[in-house]
């Protein structure tokens, strides 16, 4: 008898987590420095598709890529499938995080700052000097991205590449064995938080000194140069060549037929449910993170902790909480069941998941707000409710519109949670595809998948622009 | 506060009970072939249907799984298996109902539960599905055996046998070849460098593209490939030999099943011959068990197949050992 099926899988799921995370790094950390520093042509298009591997299910790239190869009539060789197919799919997510993860810190850079290193040694030092203050942020989100990753079954399975989490869902589903899925999720999320911790452990500054923006003095332009034009073409070729193709391969049915009639039925079918559960996590997750955010910023030990426990949260499997909660649900009174088996439960899962995206852009908000306003109310005697009402509030609404919109859009993206936990007849949209994309004809999954994929590309325009107005 | 609290949610839950008659269907057969089905039913009887499909396609947690976790309060009324072996295991794990439909009259017995905890309607087949540019006329594989023929050695697939129809079929093997056999045929899939994948439906979309001659599938893949316009075609396997496996649909009626009445009358449409026609006429393309129902053009009808013979009920013990042991460890090595 030899080691469980996921035990021995986990060399092949290092092997897939640390691929992941240097793809993400060496495509990743200089696009994200790059889209921090120049000025290009190209650029907000490029950010959004850096941003639809964080919006969109990792189910999507891998079967985008496997369709992509099978439009293409290429053999079922690398770079489609196994290993470097699953790195592929993967990757997307890695590189997003390590991008998005070094434009955050690179935009943290002041005017002054930039200055300096372009008088010491002109383009080339300033970007260096980037790259280098990018690091850490850009391995931390590169590196919780892999933790993700080993924790994602999905383009393991569809691509034929063994994982840990692949062989876990494999046991259960072939055993109906419910307590021990729940021990081997637990047992592969012990492994997967102690990555993680050690991740957000030692990103935690880095993250904390990107998010927390304290500094009010004027940020850098971003340049415009000819250097800065080559670097943009890269960073565009990087986003289209590990954001977009996987995702083309998805729409290539639709050169040969459509079904946008029946995809549309879906949409409507689905739309309300979808709505509900996206809207409902981002409300609630804002509701709880702005709070916490308040109770932690400026107490700068409670903020790295939190910070800590937000990534680690973010890495954990999302079959956990579901399952959890089937469990909790099915040992509640049915007098409960609105609440703990309907649409609301699986918001509040969903929340729970994506509470670390509200924090953060909490945290970011409540740290941009002077101190010196409430000091100021002190002075004059405001009551702490006109406070709250006339500065605070006014203050903090455009962060919770954008937490909001981003958890909403998050969440819209979860198929696992909402599989596990949605009541009869409430499926979302992206879980509609999941079902149906085995047996419907092409045409139909094809024209679904852009029906999905054209509304978040548009939101993933708008985001970018979004963020930047918070600073 | 807590008074208030529960009659909060008590109010919520009477609310929720005063809505329409309703019945909420889980089902393993596939959503584009199942939901028409339960609109019909739902324009006739005017009953709202809630259904909840399931994939097979990156093998999802999985419907019995959420019925087996949900056994103590049950949401779902009816389960609509695709296959009588997971409307079996419900019943070992006490999840079922029994329940002797009057709708039942007119279909053979020997693919239902003997004691009506499922009852068997309209069939799909497991059929060798070819790429016709890569395999000529003359050389069609005519066997699942042909499967382990050194003559196509690397160039045949079949879906992963701990999931779905095709641990069904992997099950019929143990039945019907023996252990011994069974396990030396499985040795030689391995010989023959018989790559595993995801599901039946990536076997067809890979036969189709011409990654592999020809694999292992259901007759509903075969068909709607062949409907796309792909180079593919089929036959029904064994037919001069051990015969075709037949993996007929399943209706169960859910213990302790909110809506009962409801639920019965489900079943009910579900076993009539309204149904078996639909989904005969449908891109299901299955075959009625029922005599007399027409059947879909491209196959022909259930008196003319020969059938492997199995019993479906003995399936569920074989299979569940099957999964816990011998598929399991050969499944995890062939990738």
């Amino acid at each position: 008898m030899g080691l469980p099926a996921e035990i021995s899988a986990l060399p092949a799921t290092l092997a897939l987590a640390a691929s992941a995370v240097a793809l993400g790094l060496v495509a990743g950390w200089p696009a994200g420095v790059a889209c921090g520093v120049f000025q290009f042509a190209g650029r907000r298009l490029a950010l959004a598709l850096l941003l639809l591997p964080l919006l969109l299910p990792s189910f999507l790239f891998a079967i985008g890529l496997s369709m992509l190869r099978l439009g293409l009539r290429l053999p079922d060789v690398a770079p489609f499938s196994g290993l470097t197919g699953c790195v592929w799919a993967h990757g997307a997510l890695t590189t997003s995080l390590a991008a998005w993860g070094a434009l955050l810190a690179v935009r943290g850079i002041s005017g002054s700052q930039a200055d300096a290193a372009l008088i010491a040694g002109g383009e080339a030092t300033l970007w260096r000097a980037a790259l280098r203050l990018a690091w850490p942020s850009a391995l931390a989100g590169a590196l919780l991205g892999g933790a993700i990753a080993a924790g994602d079954s999905g383009p393991g399975v569809l691509l034929g590449w063994p994982t840990a989490a692949g062989e876990i869902l494999a046991a259960f589903a072939a055993r109906y064995d419910f307590a021990e899925a729940v021990r081997r999720s637990l047992a592969l999320g012990a492994v997967t938080l102690a990555a993680a911790l050690a991740v957000a452990r030692s990103g935690a500054f880095a993250l904390e000194t990107a998010v927390t923006a304290r500094d009010p003095s004027r940020a850098f332009a971003r340049r415009v140069s000819p250097f800065g034009r080559t670097a943009g073409l890269a960073v565009c070729a990087i986003a289209l060549l590990i954001c977009l193709l996987p995702l083309a391969g998805l729409l290539l049915p639709l050169l040969r037929a459509t079904d946008f009639v029946r995809a549309w039925s879906e949409v409507i079918r689905t739309l309300g449910p979808t709505i509900c559960y996206s809207l409902g996590a981002g409300l609630i997750a804002c509701a709880a993170a702005w709070p916490l955010a308040a109770w932690a910023h400026r107490r700068y030990r409670r903020e790295r902790w939190l910070l800590v426990v937000m990534l680690a949260l973010l890495a954990l499997p999302a079959v956990l909480p579901a399952l959890g909660w089937v469990r909790l649900a099915n040992a509640a009174p049915a007098v409960l069941d609105p609440l703990v088996r309907g649409r609301f439960a699986v918001a509040l899962i969903l929340a729970l998941r994506l509470l670390p995206v509200a924090f953060v852009l909490a945290l970011r908000r409540w740290s941009a707000m002077p101190r010196s306003w409430r000091d100021a109310a002190a002075l004059h005697g405001v009551p702490r409710i006109a406070l709250l009402r006339r500065i605070v509030l006014p203050h903090q609404l455009p962060g919770i519109a954008l937490a909001l919109g981003l958890v909403a859009l998050l969440a819209a993206a979860e198929v696992t949670i909402v599989l596990l936990l949605h009541p009869p007849g409430a499926a979302s949209l992206p879980l509609a595809i999941f079902t149906i994309m085995a047996n419907a004809p092409e045409a139909l999954v094809a024209s679904l998948c852009l029906c999905y994929v054209a509304p978040v590309l548009l939101a993933a325009l708008a985001l970018p622009h979004a963020f930047s107005a918070l600073r | 506060m807590k008074h208030w609290l529960c009659a909060l949610a008590f109010g919520i839950a009477a609310a929720a009970q005063l809505g329409a008659a309703e019945v909420v269907v889980y089902s393993s057969v596939d959503d584009v072939f199942a939901r028409p089905i339960a609109e019909r039913f739902q324009k006739q009887t005017g009953i709202e249907v809630k259904l909840v499909p399931d994939t097979e396609e990156t093998k999802s947690t999985g419907l019995v799984n959420r019925l087996i976790a949900e056994k103590k309060r049950p949401q779902c009324d009816v389960f609509w298996s695709g296959d009588p072996v997971r409307a079996g295991i419900l019943k070992s794990k006490g999840v079922s109902a029994a329940y002797e439909s009057p709708a039942a009259a007119g279909l053979p017995p020997q693919f239902s539960d003997p004691e009506h905890h499922f009852t068997s309607f309209s069939t799909r087949a497991r059929v060798i599905i070819y790429n016709t540019n890569l395999v000529a006329a003359g050389e069609v594989p005519r066997s699942v055996r042909d499967l382990a023929n050194p003559k196509w050695k690397g160039r045949a697939c079949m879906a992963n046998p701990l999931f779905g129809t095709t641990s069904m079929q992997a099950a019929a093997w143990f039945e019907t070849m023996g252990d011994e056999a069974a396990r030396a045929f499985f040795a030689a899939l391995t010989a023959n460098d018989v790559r595993i994948l995801s599901s039946n439906g990536e076997v067809k979309r890979r036969v189709a593209a011409g990654d592999f001659a020809f694999g292992l599938t259901d007759t509903d893949d075969a068909i709607g490939a062949m409907a796309e316009g792909k180079p593919v075609n089929f036959v029904l396997p064994d037919q001069d030999g051990a015969g075709t496996l037949l993996v007929p649909n399943a209706a169960v009626l859910i213990a302790g099943a909110p809506h009962p009445d409801t639920a019965r009358k489900f079943i009910d449409y579900l076993l009539s011959a309204e149904t078996e026609r639909a989904l005969a006429q449908s891109e299901a393309t299955q075959i009625p068990l029922r005599a007399g129902v027409p059947g879909p053009s491209k196959l022909p009808p259930l008196a003319e197949i020969k059938a492997l013979p199995v019993d479906y009920a003995k399936l569920v013990t074989r299979l569940e050992a099957l999964q816990a042991g011998f598929l399991k460890e050969w499944a995890s090595q062939r990738k």
